[in-house]
């Protein structure tokens, strides 16, 4: 219990140092989407000199001479797979800019946080507005074994720049596709076996607090679906619902 | 440990200024997005605005300042109508927020910010609340956002203006989820343009929810078994990723 409540505010904490931002998982179906994540959604941590850290007449987010790290955190649903990333930045032929992922692991008691990284954008000292693109494909996860240890770590996970001299940050494209999860070793339900051709999408509603099944530790996949089903089923799914007047 | 934990964390949240902004019901129904003063940052990056006692977001400086807040919601939403929580120390000059824009530009081009319809203007001195004129903009990650026959990406802000000794407390929008736009060309044989679930068909189709029944139809009037309504609601949700 203790150690819970110990850790549930490590997490907290964490969460809420981690410098500055937004972004959401958006659209729902298998097709791919794009989250944008644009320069108000970066902030420099640690702080810098006042007037370092500055959104231009352009929209873009200037840095100083000396080098400015931005953050910003990503928000997407746990198991989502990342594709591609492209970062839209003004270059300087002199300046420095890298951009990509960073995750961190939150420490328990006795251990320390481990850090990670992924799909780096570097510039190439370009004269004048830019777009760089990286492909990803990694699935993203909140359980990680970053450290090595054998066991997964809750983690947060967050865009850094680096940048140093006339940089400008504009935004940062990612291009990311929901996927189900992979079903349990043993099926849940006696008439949907490992072989069934929808075992994977029955198992995630089951997963999901959205069907207990049928009764009898059954699903009846092949009984077809009454309106008032329906209704219940998504509801459910989808918290059906709280509105504000 | 939460006693002396819980003014850290505050303050923590604070002098981040953490910025975070989530879309949130399901269904085509209005709803609020609030996009509260932690989520706003000093467009100048000088550091002239704290959190009050009030939640607040304080401009303590002698002059005017700018502020930014990403907004980010659901490719597609409709926007309906952007409301202020504001505190005026005087009647002018007003605490004001638009929304704007950003246009991200592949290069040779140069990116400008376009303000949105929905500014908004506070309308008294001391506390209180103001909305924009209704408002009906669909919220597009990739759109012609500056009319040049080009696609592109675009990023979205909120814009605010606070005089000197003025606050803000939030930005609240009013929101919809709308169904994407039909194709020009029906997918599915069975389901042409006259069908009255064309556009749902479509959108289903569109986001890999459904690629029919095979031989490009949909068959709309099939009966649907459970196992097939798991499907398409596993899809359509990405369920279910646990730890």
């Amino acid at each position: 219990m203790t150690t819970t409540r110990v850790r549930l505010a490590a997490i907290v904490a964490a969460s809420t140092v981690s410098a500055a931002a937004a972004s959401l998982g958006q659209s729902y179906g298998e097709a791919d989407q794009t989250l944008t994540i644009g320069a108000a959604a970066f902030e420099a941590q640690p702080p810098v000199p006042m007037g370092a850290d500055v959104i231009g007449p352009d929209g873009y987010l200037y840095g100083g001479a000396s080098t400015t790290r931005w953050w910003a955190p990503i928000f997407l649903p746990d198991g989502a797979w990342l594709e591609e990333m492209c970062v839209y930045y003004k270059d300087d032929v002199t300046g420095l800019f890298d951009l990509g992922f960073a995750q961190s692991s939150l420490a328990a008691e006795g251990q320390t946080p481990a850090n990670g990284g992924f799909g780096f954008v570097a510039s190439t000292h370009d004269d004048g507005y830019v777009f760089r693109c990286t492909g990803i494909n990694k699935r993203l996860r909140d359980l990680v074994d970053l450290d090595g240890d054998g066991t997964p770590d809750p983690t947060t996970i967050r865009l850094r720049a680096s940048a140093t001299g006339a940089i400008g940050l504009g935004g940062v494209r990612i291009q990311w596709k929901r996927e189900v999860s992979p079903p349990p070793a043993t099926p849940t339900f006696g008439d949907v076996s490992a072989g069934d051709s929808a075992w994977t999408h029955i198992e995630a509603l089951a997963a999901s607090g959205i069907t207990s099944g049928c009764g009898g530790g059954n699903f009846c996949p092949d009984a077809t679906l009454s309106r008032r089903q329906m209704a219940v089923f998504l509801a459910k799914a989808l918290g059906l619902h709280w509105s504000s007047p | 440990m939460t006693a002396w934990r819980l003014p850290g964390l505050l303050f923590a949240a604070a002098a981040s200024l953490a910025r975070c902004a989530l879309a949130q019901s399901y269904g085509d129904e209005d709803q609020i997005l609030t996009i509260g003063a932690l989520e706003f940052q000093e467009q100048a990056g000088d550091d002239v605005a704290a959190i009050g006692v009030d939640g607040y977001l304080h401009n303590d400086s002698a002059s005017p300042r700018d502020f930014v807040a990403p907004l980010v919601l659901p490719s597609g939403a409709e926007v309906e109508l952007l409301c202020i929580d504001y505190f005026a120390p005087t009647a002018f000059p007003q605490v004001s927020v638009e929304p704007e824009a950003i246009k991200l530009v592949p290069g040779g081009q140069t990116p400008e910010v376009q303000f949105l319809p929905g500014s908004i203007g506070s309308s008294s001195d001391g506390y209180g609340s103001a909305c924009s004129d209704p408002v009906s903009f669909t919220f597009l990650n990739s759109t012609d956002i500056d009319f040049d026959g080009l696609v592109e990406s675009v990023a979205y802000a909120v814009h605010a203006q606070l005089p000197a000794g003025g606050a803000l407390g939030a930005v609240r929008i009013r929101w919809r989820r709308q169904i994407s736009a039909p194709p020009a060309s029906p997918t599915f044989g069975d389901v042409p343009p006259g069908d009255g679930a064309f556009t749902y068909v479509e959108a289903l189709a569109a986001s890999d929810i459904s690629a029919g029944c095979g031989a490009g139809n949909y068959c709309p009037d099939a009966k649907l078994t459970r196992r097939q309504m798991a499907v398409f609601l596993a899809k359509a949700l990405g369920l279910h990723w646990t730890d």
